[in-house]
């Protein structure tokens, strides 16, 4: 098919050619960030960038919405955004309807893992009702053929130890992939220990669970993964609880407590005094609960495991004041 | 003879030549274009199976709806319009799930401005390699990017937008086409994905009426074209006009949704990428052995077709070989006709005094001249085939 004397003639031309027609030789813009530079890892919320950070060390440049100074739950990209994700090595994703954006953004699948999605048959319905959810409507008599189920997922998995540690192990077998293999041999001992740590507080929460607490009140939906790991009797409070007074679910809320018995209010942070005296004048205690998909503080520097290890030391407490109070 | 009477009678000869312009000139033309027909079908052909092959071989394993499998790699690989039928997206994540292979869905029902829209993942530009000369890749829904010839043929770049063309005419039914907003322009890669239009799996589901957005008509109420304004009441008029299209605005982004579960929704081929040779036979047996899917070998398709397309080919080659062969016949002829009919002009040399080798060389070097003449033309026309597509005999094919 290749003739001696049409490779000379190519020779001869392809100096020409190049030339003549048109050989792009300018740089484009590369689709992905180079290969040789430290790999950027993304990560949507705080736990997964925890994670990558705790294992990849010095050896990535770790991105997400907190680092930004942007919470994870606000976090709403704009396409040059979801461009500069793309360009990312490694793009940690939660699953379980976390991060609503992701579900519009044009990622590269090769290169974003979701890290909840080796659990999905673990993944709990959420009954609290999503009010951003503005697109509801049926097509036709019954609404078949609608699919809308996906804001319907209860979306805060790593409050569950064992979730985390599943979590921060897809994180550590893709990290793998995008580390150099000396860089992976030096992140071994790192993974190890963080599994370690996570099952650690995977061993607390099943005391926890074995502890049978009393009944206590969710403030918010962001514990349903927290009371199945803690084998907590929680119960869900439809009621806005740091906003001021009037507040228009303080009825059912009081129906909840006289209902359950419950003395416990699980909170995502520390109520304002004013907030304080009310849930005392209710009876109530409040247990500070963090829901870690941000961190605390802008300037907090605690890993994920910590942060959880309080929360689990919180919950734990619990159990002993009961003890103490029988 | 001396070097002398030599250049004179070279000298002659180009005067002969120079005088006989429209005579040489047709003679170089038939000769030349003899020569360079055989070689630029050569050249095509080898050129064609190189960057076809290239393409082919880059593209492991394809996999589609059951069928022909040259249909398949033929639409997923070069997007030709011939419909294809459709698998259920669900495929794409069930392959990915395997962690033995990256997938990356083809969509091909759309086209814009007769270009193909191929909704991809945004993967499929790294794959293939391709990179952006202006502008940035597609993020979002509605959002697109432009092969090099698309861009070039038509104009258009990063911040202008382009319009699908619609499904018929006559199909009151079909969906409104989408204007895509066209967010970059890839750099040229002489190969398929200069003549087509990039977008997100979703845009094409949403261009064929998988899915849709809603319109918040306080977002339009200053386009005249869609609302003419509002009763004293706050109650609005739209206008006879409606926008005959859909355009997808960061706004009606959040109003997205698809009827059905996106795993049911279709795409017409899967590029399957293996991590290794092990991972690719596991894969392969498993997706065979499927009746509701086919699984292709781009390789080996695209090798069937090239071995009918290079048999035409040599055939061709024949045939022009031998009408060159013809023509060169004919030129001796020619010429052998002009010596004969010059034989006074010859002898006249001779009794001047010109030797025979003198006279030997005149008569030579306006056969050499001639031939130098038809060689350079060829090569020009050589050079000129350069600059159709690598892949051209596999369009002309297809």
């Amino acid at each position: 098919m290749n003739h001696p004397v049409q490779h000379v003639l190519h020779g001869l031309l392809a100096t020409g050619a190049l030339i003549g027609f048109g050989c792009d030789l300018s740089g484009g813009t590369s689709t992905v960030e180079s290969q040789e530079s430290p790999p950027r890892v993304f990560a949507v919320n705080f736990p997964l960038q925890s994670f990558a950070q705790t294992v990849g060390g010095d050896d990535v440049v770790v991105d997400s919405p907190a680092l930004e100074g942007v919470s994870a739950l606000s976090f709403d990209p704009s396409p040059e955004q979801i461009i500069k994700i793309q360009d990312a090595r490694l793009i940690l994703l939660n699953g379980a309807d976390f991060a609503n954006w992701t579900a519009n953004a044009s990622l590269p699948s090769s290169r974003t893992i979701v890290t909840a999605k080796g659990f999905r048959n673990q993944w709990l319905e959420c009954t609290h009702h999503h009010h951003h959810h503005d697109h509801d409507h049926q097509h036709g008599p019954d609404g078949e053929g609608v699919h809308h189920h996906h804001s319907h997922w209860a979306s805060y998995t790593w409050l569950d130890p064992n979730h985390a540690r599943a979590q921060a192990t897809a994180v550590i077998g893709a990290m793998q992939g995008v580390l150099s293999s000396r860089d992976a041999m030096s992140m071994r001992p790192r993974a190890t220990a963080l599994i370690a740590e996570l099952g650690a507080l995977a061993d607390q929460a099943a005391e926890i669970r074995a502890a049978k607490l009393p009944p206590i009140i969710a403030s918010e939906a962001y514990y349903p993964y927290f009371a199945a790991a803690c084998g907590l009797d929680l119960h869900e409070a439809d009621w806005h609880w740091n906003e001021p007074e009037p507040h228009e679910g303080m009825d059912s809320l009081r129906n909840l407590i006289k209902a359950t018995g419950a003395r416990h209010l699980l909170v995502p942070e520390a109520p304002t005094a004013e907030r304080m005296k009310t849930l005392r004048d209710l009876g109530l205690e409040p247990v500070v609960i963090m829901p870690l998909a941000d961190p605390p503080s802008t300037d907090s520097t605690a890993s994920f495991s910590t942060l959880m290890k309080a929360n689990l030391d919180r919950i734990q407490a619990l159990g002993v004041t009961t003890q103490s109070a029988e | 003879m001396n070097a002398r009477g030599g250049l004179n009678a070279i000298n002659l000869a180009w005067r002969h030549l120079s005088f006989h312009g429209v005579r040489s000139s047709i003679l170089i033309l038939a000769l030349g274009i003899s020569a360079a027909l055989p070689l630029v079908i050569q050249s095509l052909i080898d050129r064609g199976e190189t960057a076809t092959m290239a393409r082919a071989d880059t593209t492991p394993l394809v996999v589609g709806a059951p069928g022909g499998g040259i249909d398949l790699v033929l639409g997923t690989l070069w997007f030709l319009p011939e419909p294809l039928g459709s698998i259920p997206a669900r495929t794409v994540d069930e392959i990915r799930e395997s962690e033995l292979a990256q997938a990356l869905p083809v969509s091909l029902t759309a086209r814009a401005g007769g270009a193909p829209v191929v909704g991809t993942d945004v993967g499929y530009l790294d794959f293939r390699g391709l990179t952006i000369a202006e502008g940035r890749n597609f993020a979002v829904p509605g959002e697109c990017v432009l092969g090099a010839e698309v861009a070039r043929d038509r104009g258009l770049g990063p911040g202008d937008t382009i319009l699908t063309d619609p499904e018929g005419l006559l199909d009151i039914g079909g969906g409104y086409p989408l204007r895509l907003r066209i967010r970059g322009v890839l750099a040229p890669s002489r190969s398929p994905d200069d003549q087509a239009v990039f977008c997100d799996l979703r845009t094409s589901w949403i261009i064929a009426g998988h899915g849709h957005v809603h319109i918040d008509l306080e977002e339009v109420k200053d386009e005249p074209e869609v609302l003419m304004g509002t009763t004293e009441d706050g109650r609005s008029i739209a206008s006879a006009a409606i926008t005959p299209y859909t355009e997808l605005t960061p706004e009606r982004l959040k109003t997205l949704h698809f009827h059905g579960d996106p795993a049911d929704l279709p795409v017409e081929g899967i590029i399957v990428i293996p991590k290794d040779t092990k991972s690719s036979t596991i894969l392969s047996a498993r997706l065979e052995r499927r009746n509701d899917i086919q699984l292709a070998r781009p390789s080996v398709v695209i090798a069937e077709v090239l071995e009918r397309v290079f048999k035409i080919g040599a055939l061709l080659a024949g045939i022009l070989v031998a009408t060159g062969v013809a023509t060169l016949a004919v030129v001796a002829l020619v010429l052998a006709l002009s010596i004969r009919l010059r034989r006074d002009e010859l002898d006249t040399l001779s009794r001047i005094g010109a030797s025979r080798g003198t006279i030997g060389i005149l008569l030579l070097s306006e056969v050499l001249i001639l031939a130098g003449g038809a060689a350079l033309f060829a090569l020009i026309i050589l050079g000129c085939s350069f600059a159709l597509p690598d892949d051209l005999v596999l369009r002309l094919a297809s």
